[in-house]
């Protein structure tokens, strides 16, 4: 088997140099940008929390809207300001990391083949996320909430929807009556939430060990820096609404309110077209930019005992266990979702009977991939025949540091499209009988692996933590797993150097000795 | 040293979530954005009227009403179209509106809407309103003149329909 070792595309470079700048002091699986999803989730933690106790003070009508989130900024600063502070704040922070969450997925290309469903179901997210964020700045009911309110009137006004336009309501400040509070309140804080929480549900429905908190000193960290920044800057209401006036000077929240400035300028019909356009250019996106479609993977019966381990191991629930069809001893055995399988592989490293020691011609598993069978993932477990020593096999994936520039006297390359993909019988048998002294294993970086768990998989089976389990005889001296960035080249280079000069002195501890 | 490592890097996260959120918190009040030019004020026209049907209604003869069940013997038939309204707004010597309203409903059997906003420098001017609401060619059916007073960041709004017109803050008015 050839290693493939693709080399990244400029945005995922890009993307990994920049997310690089945070991990010395994180780590990287505490990279913040390793958890923008959850972080997303997180914030609207935040946001509930503060918004419960906003609720408290609140009062749904015309002339005490204004006045009493006015006397919660006021009266109380320390509790009721900073709550309003963090709940406004909050809820940028969430916009801004679902930006940051939809843009890394887009440049990591994880949109689309199997995973368009995320992708997709994730776009009415953002819509729902928006509407939460302008029916909240409505229910202060202030010049911005006036502004905000007459835009959406005339916006909603040009659908052929309703037949009394809705901006008549905004035509006076008497035309404004107190159940418009009672609804815009209902609509923010029951429907909009009860909508989103579905929306997430949704969302994560086709994923597998979900990620929806992110670490803690995360989520310590986030809160801590929005207290901090509450406090500096606390969120104030404009002037009391009043529609005999023309808003002017406004503090505008351009992550929520962005669009009303386009209607001003080209109309509500340009604006629908601009942003319909938008929503749905989005949306179709993993169909009109599918890429290459990964093969999928299939099951051999014939190896097949139906343990289960690839079903519990597959990150995008691709695998069922069903019961037996071809009448063998077993009760059950693993049956592959096409539409849900993204060819990483993951199943066949999880496979029992992934073993190269197997004395089969051909080898074959229960589950694996068309284009990278076990058979061939055999015959690539040796040595150069150089003789050099120490003979190291360098294993990566498809996603982290291309392993194919390290290709050297001594050292076999192997890239598979996820590291966990290699059955931990396979690093038994390049150190047993592929004549290797060492395996460095070079996945993607820690908490950031393209396929969500082969790295934390094969981290495990090593550790003898998760089934297979690699043979305790397994010297683990001569394993090596270090998790990177696909930009990491120095790190692997300053690595593998150190591994060989560890290797060296285990081949022959004298010939270290001086050194 | 160890503590003080610890105790740098929670400082060092600290910081890197005040830079992160910073944008967060900046774009969310800056820049600031004006509705309106300086020195500019709106005007909004609200138009609701029910305009004239497009065919007059028709009594029925005695016969025709004989021909009918019991409880629909209207004596009046009426086709539901209405005509479309033809507005004229000028401001001063300049005409800032002329359009023609459909009036709503499947059958165009509802009433015309039109809600309408302008932003014009603030000063004093002559506002004309031009309302056609019958079939056929032609000119205004319905004529309103006011004196238009607009200070800078006021709003006038400017109700015409079924038969009257009233700007705020204005007590002029000439009907035709």
């Amino acid at each position: 088997m050839k290693a493939s070792g693709r080399k990244p595309g400029l945005a995922a470079s890009l993307l990994a140099r920049f997310e690089l700048l945070l991990t010395p002091l994180f780590g990287s699986l505490r990279n913040p940008f390793h958890h923008l999803g959850a972080l997303v989730v997180y914030f609207f933690w935040i946001v509930l929390v503060s918004g419960i106790y906003l609720l408290i003070f609140y009062r749904t009508s015309l002339s005490g809207a204004w006045l009493s989130v006015e006397e919660l900024t006021r009266d109380q600063p320390f509790a009721g300001g900073v709550m309003r502070s963090l709940h406004r704040y909050a809820s940028d922070a969430a916009l801004l990391v679902l930006g940051g969450h939809l843009l890394r997925e887009f440049l990591r290309g994880r949109f689309r083949g199997p995973r368009w469903y995320s992708w997709f179901t994730g776009v009415p997210l953002l819509w729902i996320v928006i509407l939460l964020g302008i029916t909240g700045y409505w229910m202060v009911w202030d010049q911005l909430a006036q502004f905000v309110a007459v835009g959406s009137a005339h916006l909603l006004d040009v659908l052929p929807v309703f037949s009394d336009p809705m901006v008549r309501s905004f035509l006076t400040n008497d035309s404004v009556s107190d159940r418009f509070f009672t609804l815009i309140a209902f609509i923010h804080l029951i429907g909009l939430p009860i909508v989103l929480v579905l929306g997430i549900w949704f969302h994560v429905l086709r994923i597998r060990i979900a990620r929806i908190n992110p670490p803690r000193t995360l989520m310590a960290g986030s809160l801590i820096g929005l207290l901090i920044l509450s406090l500096l800057v606390p969120a104030e209401s404009h002037a009391p609404a009043d529609l005999a006036m023309v808003p002017a000077g406004l503090a505008l929240d351009w992550f929520y309110l962005g669009a009303y400035p386009l209607i001003d300028r080209f109309g509500e019909h340009a604006t629908w077209a601009g942003l319909s356009g938008l929503t749905l250019l989005l949306a179709a996106l993993p169909w009109l930019w599918p890429g290459q479609r990964a093969p999928v993977a299939q099951v051999r019966l014939s190896d097949c005992t139906g343990c289960g381990y690839c079903a519990d191991d597959c990150p995008y629930g691709a695998i069922d266990i069903v019961p037996r069809s071809d009448g063998r001893k077993y009760e059950s055995e693993a049956r592959v979702s096409p539409d849900l399988c993204v060819g990483c592989g993951i199943c066949t490293g999880s496979c029992p009977s992934s073993s190269p020691f197997r004395r089969q011609e051909p080898l074959t598993t229960g589950i694996e991939l068309p284009n990278l069978t076990m058979d061939s993932l055999k015959q690539a477990i040796r040595t150069d025949g150089s003789g050099t020593r120490p003979a190291v096999l360098l294993v990566g994936c498809d996603h982290g540091v291309p392993v194919s520039r390290f290709h050297g006297p001594g050292l076999t390359t192997l890239s598979l499209p996820c590291i966990g993909m290699l059955p931990p019988a396979a690093i038994d048998y390049a150190l047993r009988v592929g004549g290797f002294d060492g395996v460095m294993l070079g996945g993607c970086a820690a908490g950031d692996c393209h396929h969500r768990y082969g790295d934390r998989w094969t981290r495990d089976r090593i550790r003898r933590a998760r089934p297979p389990l690699l043979r305790a005889r397994v010297p683990r001296e001569r394993i090596l797993m270090r998790r990177l960035k696909p930009t990491e080249h120095g790190r692997v280079f300053s690595q593998l150097k150190a591994f060989r000069h560890r290797l060296r002195h285990l081949i022959d501890p004298q010939a270290g000795a001086g050194s | 040293m160890k503590t003080f490592g610890i105790a740098l890097r929670v400082v060092g996260q600290t910081l890197v979530w005040l830079l992160l959120l910073a944008p967060a918190i900046l774009f969310a009040q800056w820049p600031r954005h004006e509705v309106l030019p300086p020195g500019h004020g709106e005007l909004r026209l609200s138009l609701v009227h029910t305009t004239e049907r497009l065919q007059p209604c028709r009594r029925l003869s005695q016969a025709e009403l004989l021909a009918l069940p019991p409880n629909m013997r209207k004596p009046e038939q009426c086709e539901r179209a209405r005509a479309p309204a033809h507005a004229w707004i000028r401001v001063g010597d300049r005409p800032v509106f002329e359009a023609t309203v459909v009036p709503v409903g499947l059958h165009d059997d509802g009433r015309v809407y039109l809600h309408r906003r302008w932003s014009l420098p603030a000063g004093r001017y002559p506002l004309y309103v031009g309302l056609k609401d019958t079939p056929g060619e032609g000119g205004p059916d319905q004529e309103y003149r006011f004196e238009l007073v607009l200070e800078p960041g006021h709003s006038a709004l400017l109700l015409v329909g079924d038969g009257t017109a009233r700007l705020s803050g204005s007590d002029t008015e000439n009907v035709r």
